[in-house]
């Protein structure tokens, strides 16, 4: 894992070094789905309909009913959703913040997750609880059920490098857990280049999720019986939107993300690959 | 800037800028005028008539400077989220 993370400062360090070229979206000038204005809060709701299947043995697939966006720029400080941040440099092609998000697994485990009760409406029945206990089976054809043990909220941080290069836009991220469940650490990485920017804008994404074994245990580890390692997800994501109006957009996603065989070869987990998508009307409270 | 005046009857003035002093047109015997000039300003301008010796302010106008400049920055992209 040290390796790992000095690989990665030793890149952030070439690339503040070196600065690419600056992206073909350049300074932001006006508000875009891109650019916001600074010092000025962003509220909006989507309304649709939607699913993010659910990999665990038992547990129910989430849907996705309401969408709602909350957002802040400031000079240095930003808060984009459940991510706060502070931005230590900010350039046409190069951005460095550090920042803190939460840890995505737990959705699967607890419909009472922040993530999944701001985008699910209310609770539903099916796979609720927090996530302790054993993992209850499906029917009686259902692989037996193991103990499980609670999957509690986590906070990830650390600094976060954005940068555009031509067409293209990336992000890397190295996070450490800082609430004390499972002292894990996250990689994220991520390009994404626009395919058509007309009253059209669709967007394609690629990236991957690095988790370290301490990370990948908490959640899909099961005491005496296995004991995973670190895990790389490769994850690929499409994005649609069109402005309707000026508070109405028409948004839609597919995201397919790939577990690692150190997941997937858990026995809690039925499924080694996660789709959510999602289609509805934006709208913008302010 | 594009200034314009009209009297009743002829009159003898001047159309200057506060604080820009090579700014100045003159009218001798006018009943009308238009002005036109380039002018590039950040502060409030105070646009007068004046009479032909500038002593005496005829008429004036203040062209206010809208000062809400907002900033922009780029905004995150988030793909790994469930908020797009």
């Amino acid at each position: 894992m040290h390796t790992t993370l000095r690989k990665l400062a030793l890149l952030l360090l070439i690339a503040s070094c070196n600065p690419l070229p600056a992206g073909a979206q350049g300074k932001c000038t006006a508000v875009s789905p891109d650019c916001v204005a600074v010092g000025e809060w962003d509220l909006s709701v989507a309304l649709g309909a939607g699913v993010r299947t659910n990999p665990i043995a038992g547990r129910a697939d989430i849907p996705l009913v309401v969408v709602p966006q909350l957002s802040y720029y400031g000079k240095r400080f930003f808060l984009d959703n459940l991510e706060p941040g502070f931005t230590l440099h900010e350039g046409v092609a190069n951005t460095f913040n550090v920042i803190a998000a939460p840890g995505y697994d737990r959705v699967f485990f607890s419909r009472g997750d922040p993530q999944n009760v701001l985008v699910s409406g209310p609770l539903g029945s099916a796979g609720g609880g927090a996530g302790g206990g054993l993992i209850p089976p499906e029917d009686d054809d259902s692989p037996p059920t193991y103990p499980n043990h609670r999957r509690r909220t986590t906070y990830l941080a650390g600094p976060e490098w954005l940068f555009s290069y031509g067409r293209f836009a990336g992000q890397l991220s190295a996070l450490y857990e800082l609430t004390g469940r499972h002292h894990g650490y996250e990689i994220r990485g991520a390009l994404s280049a626009p395919l058509i920017q007309t009253e059209h804008s669709l967007v394609a994404n690629a990236g991957f999720t690095w988790k370290s074994a301490e990370t990948v245990r908490y959640y899909y580890g099961v005491k005496g019986l296995y004991r995973p390692d670190a895990a790389l997800n490769p994850f690929v994501k499409l994005g649609y939107s069109r402005v309707l109006s000026g508070r109405w957009t028409l948004s839609a996603f597919v995201h397919y993300e790939y577990f690692s065989g150190e997941i997937a070869d858990s026995p809690i987990v039925s499924d080694p690959s996660v789709v959510t998508a999602f289609v509805g009307f934006n709208f913008k409270v302010f | 800037m594009r200034a314009q005046w009209r009297s009743t009857r002829n009159e003898s003035l001047c159309l200057v800028i506060v604080d820009q002093p090579h700014i100045r047109r003159c009218w001798e015997q006018h009943s009308e005028g238009v002005y036109s000039v380039e002018v590039a300003f950040s502060q409030d301008l105070v646009v007068q008539l004046r009479d032909t010796e500038l002593d005496r302010v005829l008429a004036s106008q203040a062209i206010a400077v809208i000062r809400k400049a907002l900033q922009f920055r780029r905004k995150r992209r988030q793909p790994w989220s469930i908020f797009y």
